[in-house]
């Protein structure tokens, strides 16, 4: 998969065979459609995007990014909470022995065995070089694709005209939710 | 004990629901007695063609530049007259990313529903679908567009399931525990609460438009004319083979033939989605509460509760029963739901 990014806003793409959409976007576009869209990009006149894909080619002239891959690394560190956690345990065990039978002491002994030896956990995390990106975080739309409302030089005229229907009472519907919320909080 | 709408309305506080669906626009408010609703359609036309003077009893929207936009029901007739198409701001339960224009006339559309808001604290709750589990649209971008409309008319919102609200409206003596389904035109939303906490939602992309579109394809003719006489002519009570026109009768056949295969699937993926995500065993029964402009034919009660009992669900049905209002049931429980969250904030 590869991903068109058009920062310019006020356009309508519809390419066959790709569910339409309007710009500003990012969006999912599979490699084998590139140059179908880029054509059409072209005949649309929109020049400023980006195409981002594996891989380093040109397709009608126009470069298409590499993905970021290679700009990332995996980084392998220590949990040293676990670290710390063990040690802990291993201080209480301690501390139980200076209380124990000889028989109780072969139990604790086994145990200290298991904590010392164990080896300790790592922590894989893949970080883009230069800056941290924590990995599986679901991405938020950004508020630039929500286009803004601007009803500035429109008016309505005319009466608007509506179907009406008679509002049921409410209120002992209203009364059950909220005791029903109280009692949960 | 003092009721707790009419405490919201002494403080100058209004709530309200409003419903923004593929077809109609529903809007209930704590201080007014009925619903209003009206359709969610326009019709941009050209200045050259019609004279204002001739708009006179027709509620339009114009621009500065004279852009004129008939709104609501008086767009599906002068479409008519003109031989056009209407616009509709929203697609299959979402809105839709082909109309630019339409996102400023639905803000005035949605602006005239709500009504008066001047020296008013407005608190509204707006219905939003459910994930889609069919089709790969996201609901996110739709929810932002609503709520960025709401925010430019000056009320405070928050978005509601869409099931979640028939819940809300229907199922009081349930204690809010039921499952609600809302037919639309362009979704079919579904929600499984329990004790008021939702426990599953979806939405699919398969409804009313889907039937319309499906008996199109299949007898090759123009979806409006299926729309058409879905709406005047279906009685599944009845049935096709009761209309006396043979070319009526072939086109309700079909519509029923869909009607069936709609209420198979969704009743499948009800199964199937609460099988799979969840994970809590749901001891009471369980009422199934059918909305929305879909479910409005005579007979569709009757055809659900045929085709549910040759499935076995993963827990215990009460009942199969209708909304009290099929239309404006998701914005009565949207109104609950506001006021319950007014009243939260005292």
């Amino acid at each position: 998969m590869a991903k068109l990014i058009i920062k310019q806003p006020g356009h309508f793409i519809d390419i066959e065979g790709m569910t339409p959409f309007r710009t500003p976007v990012k969006v999912n576009i599979p490699e084998s459609a590139i140059n179908k869209v880029v054509v059409h990009l072209a005949k649309l006149g929109i020049e400023d995007y980006d195409i981002v894909a594996h891989g380093h080619f040109k397709v009608h002239g126009k470069v298409v990014k590499e993905e970021i891959n290679e700009k990332q690394e995996k980084v392998v560190t220590v949990d040293i909470e676990g670290v710390n956690t063990r040690l802990s345990k291993i201080e209480s065990l301690l501390a139980s022995l200076l209380g124990r039978s000889p028989e109780g002491l072969g139990k604790v002994e086994s145990l200290l065995q298991q904590l010392l030896t164990r080896e300790p956990k790592v922590i894989e995390r893949v970080v883009v070089k230069g800056e941290e990106v924590v990995k599986d975080e679901l991405e938020e739309p950004e508020d630039t694709f929500i286009p803004d409302v601007d009803v500035e030089g429109l008016k309505v005229k005319g009466e608007v005209m509506f179907k009406t229907e008679k509002r049921e009472d409410i209120s002992k519907t209203v009364e059950e939710l909220r005791k029903m919320k109280e009692n949960k909080t | 004990m003092v009721n707790g709408i009419e405490e919201t309305q002494k403080r100058g506080t209004v709530a309200a629901g409003i419903d923004i669906g593929t077809m109609n626009i529903a809007c209930a408010r704590s201080d007014l007695d009925e619903i209003k609703m009206m359709r969610n359609v326009f019709l941009p036309i050209n200045r050259e063609e019609i004279a204002l003077s001739e708009l006179t009893d027709i509620s339009f929207v114009q621009s500065d530049d004279g852009d004129i936009f008939i709104i609501g029901d008086d767009a599906f007739r002068f479409a008519n007259i003109f031989g056009q198409k209407v616009s509709r701001p929203m697609e299959r339960g979402l809105i839709s990313p082909k109309e630019i224009s339409a996102i400023d006339v639905l803000t005035l559309m949605v602006r005239d529903i709500i009504g008066d808001t001047k020296d008013k604290e407005v608190y509204c709750s707006y219905s939003i679908p459910a994930e889609s589990i069919d089709e790969g649209r996201s609901v996110i971008y739709h929810e932002k567009v609503f709520a960025r409309i709401l925010n430019s008319i000056g009320v405070n919102y928050t978005a509601v399931n869409e099931g979640m609200a028939i819940i809300y409206s229907e199922c009081q003596k349930e204690r809010f525990s039921g499952v609600g389904i809302s037919l639309g035109a362009g979704m079919a939303n579904t929600c499984v609460a329990y004790k008021g906490v939702e426990v599953l939602k979806f939405s699919t992309a398969r409804s009313g438009d889907w039937i319309d579109k499906s008996v199109s394809e299949s007898l090759s003719i123009v979806q409006n004319r299926v729309t058409s006489i879905k709406e005047r002519y279906i009685n599944i009570e009845e049935g096709f083979a009761s209309n006396s026109n043979k070319k009526i009768r072939r086109v309700l056949e079909a519509i029923e033939y869909y009607y069936s295969a709609l209420v198979n699937y969704t009743i499948k993926r009800i199964i199937k989605e609460f099988e799979e995500r969840v994970e809590i065993e749901v001891e009471e029964k369980l009422p199934i509460i059918v909305s929305g402009g879909t479910s409005l034919p005579k007979g569709f009660l009757q055809l659900f509760q045929s085709i549910l009992r040759g499935h076995t669900l993963p827990f215990e049905v009460l009942e199969v029963r209708q909304a009290k209002s099929p239309l404006t049931a998701v914005a009565s429980g949207l109104l609950v739901k506001t006021l319950v969250d007014v009243e939260s904030l005292r």
